[in-house]
């Protein structure tokens, strides 16, 4: 693990660290499209509707959470029930030490050993930082859709990425818990 | 042929349903596996129809189809964008329904202030696809293998249509339908 950092499944005492990662970033910047702060009850409820089926990660060092990295349904409807979305946001401060590639990479293999099929990535741009990164593990540009959103004063393009597992001759078969497979 | 365009009534959603529903059944233009209630589409009707065009196509009582827009991600940076369908009864395809249904459905979204139109369409799709590019759709990317439906993989193209002059300036927020919507 980068720098000591423990890469492990949240539990609910990290999941209050989640809102204070990701709303500097909604104050901050224009990667994430919200335009008001989460609260800590928003992320428990997301956490405990989805943490059995979707893994919740954090990268941990001396209790502070590092990083964070989350996957989710990428639509609801039954075709896309082996397609999930992953979302990862390091802590301001914490950048360039790994943590992004080594949460993705333990996502990954959580994801793959579930059964999920497709995983989608989402990426408002500009980011080199997050291109870099899912492109080194392997994700396909899969289309940019242009000025899809306006926020601080600038209409913003947003790509969307692919990686795909197992063999597409085969079909999908169940999706395992978090539980079963971590 | 005399078909016409008007908005969709909550009672027009039994008629959608069934529209739907064999598409769910029959094919994978649409992702779902399992057939959607009547009381579904009077919910999302009810959610969506004052903010976003929800239109049908009717002749003699018959509802042909059903053209509307929702959100496409409830993120405040994306209040200009919607996401468009549009689904036509199997028996009525081929006689111009979709361009007409397109017709008023893409001028009010433009009239609202929407500025970004996205549309996901399942390939190959041919009929969709024209339809779509005929209305300024451009095909922006292709997730593949992206849903398994029917004994298949299926790739989902992303289509986008964008309005007006896209330059740095706060866009206006967007308009009720009532403030633009002329006729029935």
């Amino acid at each position: 693990m980068p720098n000591d950092y423990d890469i492990r499944l949240a539990d609910a005492a990290d999941i209050e660290q989640f809102a204070e990662i990701v709303n500097y970033y909604i104050e901050h910047s224009a990667i994430n499209f919200h335009d008001k702060p989460q609260s800590d009850e928003d992320w428990e409820a997301n956490w405990e509707v989805l943490k059995d089926r979707y893994p919740f990660l954090v990268a941990v060092k001396d209790d502070v959470v590092g990083g964070i990295a989350y996957a989710s349904p990428w639509k609801m409807r039954g075709a896309y029930h082996w397609t999930c979305e992953v979302t990862v946001y390091i802590r301001a401060g914490h950048e360039r030490q790994g943590l992004g590639k080594a949460l993705s990479v333990r996502m990954l293999e959580i994801l793959e050993a579930q059964g999920y099929r497709a995983i989608v990535a989402v990426i408002a741009l500009p980011n080199e930082a997050s291109v870099t990164l899912h492109e080194a593990l392997g994700f396909e540009h899969a289309g940019t859709l242009k000025k899809l959103g306006f926020k601080h004063d600038q209409w913003r393009d947003v790509s969307f990425w692919e990686r795909r597992f197992g063999d597409p001759s085969q079909p999908p078969g169940e999706v395992k818990p978090v539980s079963e497979v971590v | 042929m005399d078909w016409q365009v008007r908005r969709a009534h909550a009672a027009d959603m039994a008629a959608v349903a069934e529209i739907i529903n064999h598409h769910i059944a029959t094919g994978w233009a649409h992702f779902d596996d399992e057939a959607q209630s009547e009381a579904e589409w009077v919910a999302d009707w009810e959610a969506y129809h004052e903010r976003y065009p929800w239109l049908v196509a009717v002749q003699e009582g018959v509802v042909g189809g059903l053209a509307y827009g929702k959100t496409f991600n409830p993120r405040a940076a994306y209040d200009w964008t919607a996401e468009v369908s549009v689904y036509l009864r199997d028996d009525v395809q081929g006689q111009g329904l979709g361009t007409l249904l397109y017709g008023r459905l893409i001028p009010t979204l433009d009239a609202q202030g929407y500025r970004c139109l996205v549309a996901g369409i399942t390939t190959p799709n041919e009929a969709s696809v024209r339809l779509h590019e005929r209305f300024g759709f451009t095909h922006l990317g292709t997730l593949q293998r992206v849903g398994y439906k029917m004994g298949a993989w299926r790739n989902v193209g992303s289509w986008q249509r964008l309005v007006g002059p896209m330059d740095e300036t706060e866009p206006a927020p967007v308009r009720p339908l009532r403030e633009v919507w002329v006729g029935e």
